[in-house]
């Protein structure tokens, strides 16, 4: 049906008598207004949850609970970004999580860097299925890994005396390796785009390759680390899986206490929406600051191959 | 200084031969050393689990003395891939069914995500102001942590005093309130909520990919009385066809793993409608305390994602960088 319309409107039938037919100008108008309104709409919705996020952290409990929807808080409850603070330990959650997830961030980039590298510049036996096992892992579902790790973890604790879940290390070695993939795939496309000749330069002048590695190629990309870092650092801050299951105690991240604030009977959603406000501008503003670089490594991965 | 100080301890130790490694040239052997840390952590981490896994469902385990795991008691052989497959059994019901919605959620998620990335990207590609503005808004959902904006889709998520139904109730579309979270609706909710945390990855991957198209291609278009209609369809889609399937893949396996967005919308406990495989595993394991049958579902899981992934990749990805047609 909609293909004999467009037959219809595409044959220059006399559908529509010729003075009431657009002219080219008039076409060009509607379809300008056409896409720009689509754009506007895809930007609102974008923008609309993490706006309701920002109005809600100034809302009273009953103001949430009234139907209301008010762009611009009116009279903004401040107080929830107090309060927030003495209901649950929210700065040991956000300390916690920048504890693992900075520590995994740059383990991730040394391990992944080292192993990007070699990718990018060495032949050697098994590369291509180190490679297509670096993918495969990006392929196992969560929970496949969580069960045994779950119970390794608690073998290790009872058998071995190593404490590993609700440790530190035991999250950092777990989300560094997750990560390690990840960054050896975005890592390797920008090593790539650095010439060899600069590497093969430091070798004459008696660089070791290791020297020549570090002093000579790791500066040169470090935008790349950057983006890759912010990435690794959003990928352990997100992470909910594992950290709700061995991640419980003592070292519990923000994305597993934020739930706290949700309880059986009510929740605190002004307080939440402020927990939430408070962790999300920090990595918005990094986000804002490296945009150029973000970009070009989210897309310089795949679309270049 | 960090290097001098290892290259000081490097110095120190004796020096290794392994059999194999140590014939090849140096060059070689520098490349293995350099990925062997990150080989190390991934066998370690995902191979013996992985392995385990799998051996794992082949075995009952006692489920209040779990930290005896590592002494099952009775070897089941097949029977926990026997329950699940069976469909008047409690755990085959379940099973049919979290595949079922599993694919419907991968199918809609994918779908959605796809086209609205297209169009965005489409609508980036013009020339406007604020370009820079609106590239940033649109990249905010896919880089505020993702627990945040969940737990706020599930605020608006409510019943009762949502802004969803608030929006809809205004708009006349709907009188009292859907549910969203609870119900055959709850489906809908979590396809909606991972569209709109995907389709900025969408969009800038096919952005990226209108920019490489080149301009000779539509001026030829042009010529041969193509209009914007005609260039889209016979010039833009065949063009993007190389990156379409990258993305394409990705947010198939990203959605059909995807773990995150039904557990904080739904909780642990989901209705019928939005049980995915994921959740039910998760529940399994750690609410029934069921690590055989857990064990099972998710070994599937795995074989499953791997098969998809494997076809497609063989199909799609590589015959469309070898200039085949799809």
């Amino acid at each position: 049906m909609l293909s004999s319309l467009m037959a219809a409107v595409g044959s220059e039938k006399t559908l529509v008598p010729d003075e009431m037919r657009l002219t080219a100008d008039g076409k060009e108008l509607v379809y300008q207004l056409l896409w720009r309104s689509v754009l506007i709409l895809i930007l609102i919705f974008a923008i609309f949850p993490v706006w309701m996020m920002f109005t809600t952290s100034f809302k009273t409990r009953t103001e949430v609970l009234q139907l209301g929807l008010d762009i611009l808080p009116t009279d903004p409850y401040v107080q929830n970004y107090f309060l927030m603070f003495q209901r649950f330990p929210l700065v040991d959650y956000y300390v916690n999580s920048l504890i693992i997830s900075s520590v995994t961030t740059v383990l991730s980039l040394l391990i992944g860097g080292l192993a990007a590298y070699s990718l990018s510049r060495y032949e050697f036996p098994g590369k291509e299925k180190f490679e297509m096992g670096a993918l495969a892992t990006q392929m196992i579902p969560g929970v496949l890994i969580l069960i045994p790790m779950f119970l390794l973890f608690i073998f290790m604790d009872q058998s071995l005396n190593i404490p590993m879940k609700d440790t530190y290390h035991g999250m950092i070695f777990l989300y560094t390796t997750f990560t390690v993939p990840f960054t050896i795939w975005m890592l390797r496309g920008y090593f790539d785009a650095i010439p060899t000749a600069l590497e093969e330069a430091a070798r004459i002048d008696g660089c070791t390759r290791t020297q020549a590695l570090f002093r000579v190629v790791m500066p040169l990309a470090a935008p790349g680390l950057a983006a890759t870092g912010m990435f690794v650092f959003l990928l352990a801050f997100n992470e909910v899986l594992f950290a709700s299951v061995l991640a419980t105690d003592s070292v519990t991240p923000f994305s597993i206490g934020i739930q706290n604030f949700q309880q059986q009977d009510q929740t605190m959603w002004g307080q939440m929406m402020a927990a939430s406000t408070l962790a999300a501008v920090p990595l918005l503003a990094i986000f804002v600051v490296f945009q150029r670089q973000i970009v070009s490594g989210l897309t310089s991965g795949s679309v270049k191959q | 200084m960090l290097l001098s100080a290892y290259q000081r301890v490097r110095r120190r130790l004796p020096a290794v031969h392994i059999p194999y490694v140590s014939s090849l040239p140096a060059s070689q052997r520098f490349g293995l050393k350099l990925i062997a840390p990150a080989l190390a952590m991934m066998l370690l981490v995902h191979g013996i689990p992985v392995i385990l896994g799998f051996v794992m469902s082949f075995y009952e385990f006692p489920s209040l003395r779990y930290t005896d795991w590592f002494r099952p008691e009775t070897f089941v052989g097949l029977a926990h891939f026997m329950k699940v497959f069976q469909k008047d059994t409690i755990y085959g019901a379940q099973f049919w069914n979290s595949l079922k919605v599993t694919v419907l959620y991968t199918v809609g998620s994918v779908i959605g995500t796809y086209v609205l990335g297209l169009v965005t990207a489409l609508t980036l590609d013009k020339q406007f102001r604020g370009k820079l503005v609106a590239r940033t808004v649109i990249l905010l959902p896919y880089v505020t942590p993702v627990v945040v904006t969940l737990l706020t889709w599930r605020m608006m998520f409510r019943s009762d005093t949502g802004v969803i139904n608030a929006l809809l109730r205004q708009a006349g579309l709907i009188e009292g309130s859907l549910f969203w979270l609870l119900g055959p609706n709850s489906l809908y909710a979590i396809i909606i909520a991972n569209v709109w945390r995907n389709f900025p990855y969408a969009a800038i991957m096919l952005y990226a990919g209108l920019q490489s198209i080149p301009e000779q291609l539509y001026e030829a278009a042009e010529i041969d009385g193509a209009g914007r209609w005609g260039k889209l369809r016979y010039v833009t889609l065949p063009q993007l066809k190389p990156v379409s399937a990258v993305i394409l893949l990705l947010l198939i396996l990203w959605t059909f793993i995807n773990f995150p967005v039904p557990y904080i919308l739904l909780g642990g406990s989901p209705s019928e409608s939005g049980n995915v495989l994921m959740l039910l595993i998760y529940s399994f394991g750690f609410k029934q305390s069921a690590y055989g049958i857990g064990s099972a579902l998710s070994a599937m899981l795995f074989l499953f994602s791997m098969t998809i992934a494997y076809v497609y990749y063989k199909r799609v990805v590589a015959s469309s960088y070898d200039g085949g047609t799809i």
